[in-house]
């Protein structure tokens, strides 16, 4: 799989708030499981504490809703990890997201804005109305490849057309959508930041339709995220139009060795249709 | 998660009637209450959708008691791997949370020798230490210490907070091998 002028092993990669942020911790993941990269934790300058437990949970098969809130140690204690590493980003301004992004480009052979996550105020989906602004900031400054993270929103296609003109060099499809549970009983919220971020087989069919979306406009490098749990699902990312695909809840599902199999399913798959890994990019938009 | 209903509660005791995995030694599960928060506890045992925990905590038992329904995650963590023979270090307090593990031992015929002098010395394949304050190196197999007052939040391993010694409690743990 050739992505940004890098060859990478196979096209599953780690999502984003899956890995820890512990260099060695990921390290180990790519050493054991191969995936084809990582994503980090979303990083931000300076430390930020997780909101309080209860902060992820499963709420329905394959399906989690979470709110850890960019909780990391900050990104100055990460080293470089050894795979094809996305490093996440975040921030609560566009200087804030700059600042952050340099110390990216020090550990990662690619970055990803996360405009997207509804987690916590002032951060992710709040600078979603600056993307242009923080892209081309961020185009100025480094020289990897720049990944926009978007949700799952209504005006995917827009706010996708906003980034790439800013200079982005491919999208994240999608983050998690915002939810909310309230346990009837106490009548109260049942996570502590009382919304969160739903994902998995629950956000799967939503993702699926905005890759398709953004890749029918403007047939940019999208890596597929949300609710790949199987290798069907992985092959319908990229039949939308992903090139790459993220596992995240898939993992917390069934363990790493998921990517092994999505991987497996992927490679009989196309040997029975007798195609490549980039005949299925886009298949259904030809 | 699921939900569960409190059946009783007698003193520490808590018997919440839940469906779940059928745990195995080591393993813990954490009880959300809603506009309180969410705690680990190990499990204490699981016999026919019964859970019992044994809740030190005050504020929490009070928690409960106002409650009917309560919302258990779980079984989390890593079992341990238990052998032949099993020593137990530890102190009465913190020996009491080990039921499971105790009654895990005592039903599969398992050698099982409980001591509170902290030596390791001995035959058995597989030591069990119930705090870090008293952990030791010993020439076994086997020897787990219980981290049990380490600091978690997602609980499933992805939000780095129980780092120890590059493991993660909430996932390797709460019983990491050393």
């Amino acid at each position: 799989m050739n992505v940004f002028n890098r060859v990478l092993n196979n096209p599953i990669v780690v999502a984003s708030g899956i890995l820890p942020p512990v260099t060695k911790l990921m390290r180990d993941v790519c050493r054991k499981y191969a995936p084809g990269g990582i994503t980090t934790k979303s990083m931000t300058i300076e430390p930020l504490q997780p909101h309080q437990p209860p902060t992820l949970l499963q709420y329905d098969h394959d399906t989690y809703i979470n709110a850890i809130g960019l909780g990391n140690p900050g990104i100055k204690t990460l080293n470089k990890i050894g795979c094809f590493t996305i490093v996440s980003i975040a921030g609560n301004s566009v200087d804030n997201i700059t600042l952050t992004a340099r110390e990216a480009e020090r550990i990662g052979d690619a970055i990803e804005i996360n405009v997207s996550s509804p987690n916590r105020a002032g951060y992710g989906e709040s600078l979603s109305s600056h993307v242009s602004k923080i892209v081309k900031e961020i185009k100025g400054l480094v020289t990897v490849p720049v990944l926009v993270k978007l949700g799952p929103w209504e005006n995917i296609v827009d706010i996708s057309g906003k980034a790439l003109s800013a200079g982005a060099d491919g999208l994240t499809l999608t983050n998690t959508i915002k939810g909310m549970i309230i346990d009837v009983h106490s009548m109260k919220p049942i996570l502590s930041y009382k919304t969160g971020g739903i994902s998995g087989r629950a956000l799967h069919p939503i993702a699926v339709r905005a890759v398709y979306e953004v890749y029918k406009e403007y047939q940019p490098v999208i890596i597929g995220t949300g609710g790949v749990i199987s290798w069907e699902d992985a092959v319908e990312f990229m039949l939308a139009g992903a090139t790459l695909v993220g596992i995240g809840s898939g993992i917390i599902s069934k363990g790493f060795d998921v990517i092994r199999k999505v991987n497996q399913g992927i490679e009989e798959y196309l040997e029975s249709k007798g195609l490549k890994l980039k005949d299925l990019i886009g298949y259904i938009v030809r | 998660m699921r939900k569960g209903k409190i059946v009783t509660m007698d003193g520490e005791e808590v018997i919440i009637s839940v469906r779940i995995k059928s745990p195995r030694p080591g393993q813990f599960v954490t009880l959300i209450l809603p506009g309180i928060g969410e705690f680990p506890f190990l499990i204490a045992d699981y016999k026919k959708g019964n859970l019992k925990l044994k809740i030190h905590s005050r504020k929490i038992r009070e928690e409960i008691s106002n409650r009917k329904v309560v919302y258990i995650k779980g079984p989390l963590g890593s079992p341990i791997k238990i052998g032949r023979s099993v020593l137990l270090l530890g102190e009465n307090d913190s020996l009491s949370e080990l039921e499971f593990i105790i009654n895990y031992c005592k039903s599969k015929g398992i050698k099982l020798r409980i001591e509170n002098n902290m030596s390791v010395k001995g035959e058995e394949d597989t030591v069990i230490i119930t705090s870090p304050d008293y952990a030791r190196r010993a020439d076994r197999k086997r020897v787990y210490v219980y981290f049990r007052n380490v600091k978690m939040n997602c609980m499933l391993g992805v939000c780095g907070e129980c780092l120890v010694g590059g493991k993660l409690v909430c996932k390797d743990g709460p019983f990491l091998k050393i």
